[in-house]
């Protein structure tokens, strides 16, 4: 008896201090990556102690890094898929910890100068599945749509493509580019051009106006429409642990959820979870 | 044409005048055809770029997966001077490659997909672990696949566990290398997940019935082995049945030869759980009872066997698991039944590697045999 007591005060010695991380990791989603370096700066600023790193790649790497066991916090845009869940259940025996730690109208992207006042969300899936090819067909000008996308690692268009192509596939003339950042930026250039990505991207480009259906009104991703659920994209931005956190992660999660860091959500163009 | 040429002329003949005024003129014209050259340079760039892009999806398309098993294996019970002939199927303290294998996956579209799963460890050299096409119906959205070709059986959950993501270096002995030598078969599967209910995964099978492992990788009779399985996980817990049947020729319990039936029916079932600082861990186990083993050379008896296990992860790096398995070959004559526990402690080196540290201490029912407890130390490499 006296051996086994000794081999779990070791099991138990060893297992301790790998729980309590000095530096925390954060890897995943684009959409949360300016998030999360606020948070990352802030609290940092408040607990000297502890130390966070924080990285992009998309939901899909996020999530990977999680069941490989290489970050401690995945920053997901989409919530995992059971295939995801399992596979986590497979190395570490858990399913994992599903936080929502900010909200997001899933903006739908045109260049400031496309005279296209709104659209329904049947005429974006409609122009993303490549049904609807030129402007003139939605009240635009004369011109060829041009699509901009994201890559299938990105939560962003996990989805898209499941809420809004109801999980049909992109047409294969849409262009994937790596970041919100680079849909945003493409956008800005081509005048004929349409993205889609996180509200808090909003530098030179116009948020077209969505209408759930024809008899709709159409709403712009505001504070007030997406809490209301007037605005039909919206989506809880998620962390991921693998198990229920405890020590820094535990306390670091709490100050995301808490007054302080929902703050920071709103200042960065998202919307606290409550 | 014309009038383009003239406004050619036109530019000619003001450019030395202009140049003779002053330097800027000349400078903006050096400007715009630095421009007009950087231009055409973006431009062969971005063809470029989209040639690359489409390479790069490609090779997108191919999954390159595999996992490499570094063993060293010390037999307690064997002499230190004992010298095991190289046919023998005991081994003495050793050295290994337990499992070197890389697994293919080519789907350049999401209804179909290509896998070809060799491994490089076997003494026959390389040998074909898998091969098969997969095609996932796009009519439902709910994925039904029917997969064709050399796959793993999917009798209980043991068997179509990848070895690389199991806490014990060797399946139990219930499954490992009697009923199911060799875990695979050529054949053809419909698999049904999440109907009607999400969860619940539906398997059905037909395949030749004579595994992957010579001498008798063909089919030598029109006899065919039926497999199904009924599988609901809750995500907390995993409840499954499985159900196999196949007639064969080989040797009666009589010891004359003719049509014997292989048939065995299982059950398993496994509990998830989280304790607090240490992580998660898990504790379930597997039933099977039937008659008939792979080997068509044995001779036919009934048989039983089980097996229990539980799995700790104790922080992030490291695991801990015991298993207890018990394997009675024949029902019906006595002395035959082997009794197997098993302690393995696994270090997840990094991403890649996790370093395994096993005991296993199998136990028969005759006084006469052999123990043979096994000390494994393990290094594996996954990509």
């Amino acid at each position: 008896m006296r051996p086994m007591r000794s081999i779990t005060a070791g099991l138990l010695a060893l297992a301790v201090p790998l729980n309590a991380a000095a530096t925390i990791t954060i890897k995943g989603s684009d959409t949360l990556v300016i998030l999360n370096q606020k948070w990352a700066e802030a609290y940092r600023a408040k607990n000297p102690g502890v130390s966070i790193q924080v990285t992009g790649g998309g939901s899909g790497t996020g999530i990977a890094a999680l069941i490989n066991g290489s970050t401690d916090i995945c920053a997901a845009s989409r919530p995992m898929s059971r295939k995801e869940k399992l596979s986590l259940r497979d190395r570490f025996n858990t399913l994992g910890v599903e936080i929502p730690v900010a909200r997001d109208g899933l903006a739908v992207y045109l260049n400031d100068s496309n005279p296209v006042k709104e659209l329904t969300l049947r005429q974006v899936e409609q122009i993303y599945r490549g049904k609807i090819a030129n402007w003139k067909d939605v009240g635009g000008e004369d011109a060829k749509i041009i699509l901009y996308s994201r890559e299938n690692n990105s939560g962003t268009y996990v989805y898209f493509k499941d809420n809004v192509l109801q999980g049909r596939d992109f047409s294969p003339m849409a262009q994937s580019l790596p970041g919100t950042a680079a849909v945003v930026n493409a956008v800005v250039k081509d005048k004929r051009g349409i993205g889609y990505g996180g509200a808090a991207y909003a530098k030179g480009i116009k948020f077209c106006p969505i209408k759930k259906t024809d008899g709709d009104a159409a709403y712009e991703p505001t504070l007030e429409h997406v809490k209301s659920g007037k605005y039909p994209i919206s989506r809880d931005l998620y962390f991921y642990v693998r198990s229920k956190p405890s020590g820094d992660i535990k306390s670091f999660i709490g100050w995301v959820t808490g007054p302080e860091g929902q703050e920071l959500v709103g200042q960065v163009g998202y919307f606290p979870i409550r | 044409m014309k009038g383009r040429q003239g406004r050619l002329a036109a530019l000619a003949a003001l450019l030395p005048v202009s140049t003779a005024w002053g330097q800027e003129p000349a400078t903006l014209q050096e400007v715009r055809q630095s421009l007009g050259e950087l231009k055409s340079q973006v431009e062969a760039m971005s063809e470029s770029q989209q040639g690359s892009s489409a390479d790069v999806l490609g090779l997108k398309r191919l999954k390159v997966t595999g996992y490499l098993q570094a063993r060293y294996e010390s037999h307690a019970d064997r002499p230190a001077d004992a010298v095991v002939p190289p046919a023998a199927a005991d081994k003495q303290d050793s050295f290994s490659i337990r499992r070197g294998r890389i697994k293919f996956t080519y789907a350049a579209n999401p209804t179909s997909q290509f896998v070809l799963y060799p491994d490089m460890s076997t003494k026959d050299g390389v040998t074909l672990k898998e091969a098969y096409v997969k095609l996932t119906e796009p009519w439902s959205g709910r994925g039904i696949n029917l997969i064709m070709g050399q796959q793993n059986w999917f009798f209980g959950r043991e068997i179509e566990r990848t070895s690389s993501a199991r806490e014990f270096p060797e399946r139990a002995r219930v499954f490992g290398k009697t009923v199911f030598d060799g875990e695979r078969d050529k054949g053809a599967r419909v698999e049904v997940p999440d109907l009607p209910v999400e969860g619940l995964n539906v398997k059905l099978g037909l395949f030749n019935g004579n595994g992957i492992k010579p001498p008798q990788t063909f089919d030598n009779d029109k006899f065919k082995l039926w497999m199904g399985r009924v599988a609901y996980s809750l995500g907390w817990l995993d409840l499954g049945i499985s159900q196999e049947y196949d007639r064969r020729f080989a040797t009666r319990a009589d010891g004359s030869a003719g049509t014997v039936l292989k048939k065995h029916a299982g059950a398993d079932a496994f509990l998830y759980y989280e304790l607090p600082v240490l992580g998660g861990g898990s504790f379930g186990g597997e039933y099977m009872l039937g008659q008939g083993v792979q080997n068509p050379a044995a001779r036919q008896t009934r048989n039983e066997g089980w097996f229990l296990a539980e799995v700790q992860n104790l922080g992030g790096s490291f695991q801990a698991a015991a298993r207890y398995d018990v394997f009675d070959a024949d029902r019906d004559a006595g002395g035959d039944v082997i009794r197997t526990t098993t302690l393995a402690a696994h270090y997840f080196w990094d991403d890649n590697v996790r370093i395994t540290l096993a005991w296993e201490n199998p136990v028969t029912e005759d006084p006469g045999e052999v123990r043979d407890n096994t000390t494994t130390l393990q290094v594996q490499y996954k990509f």
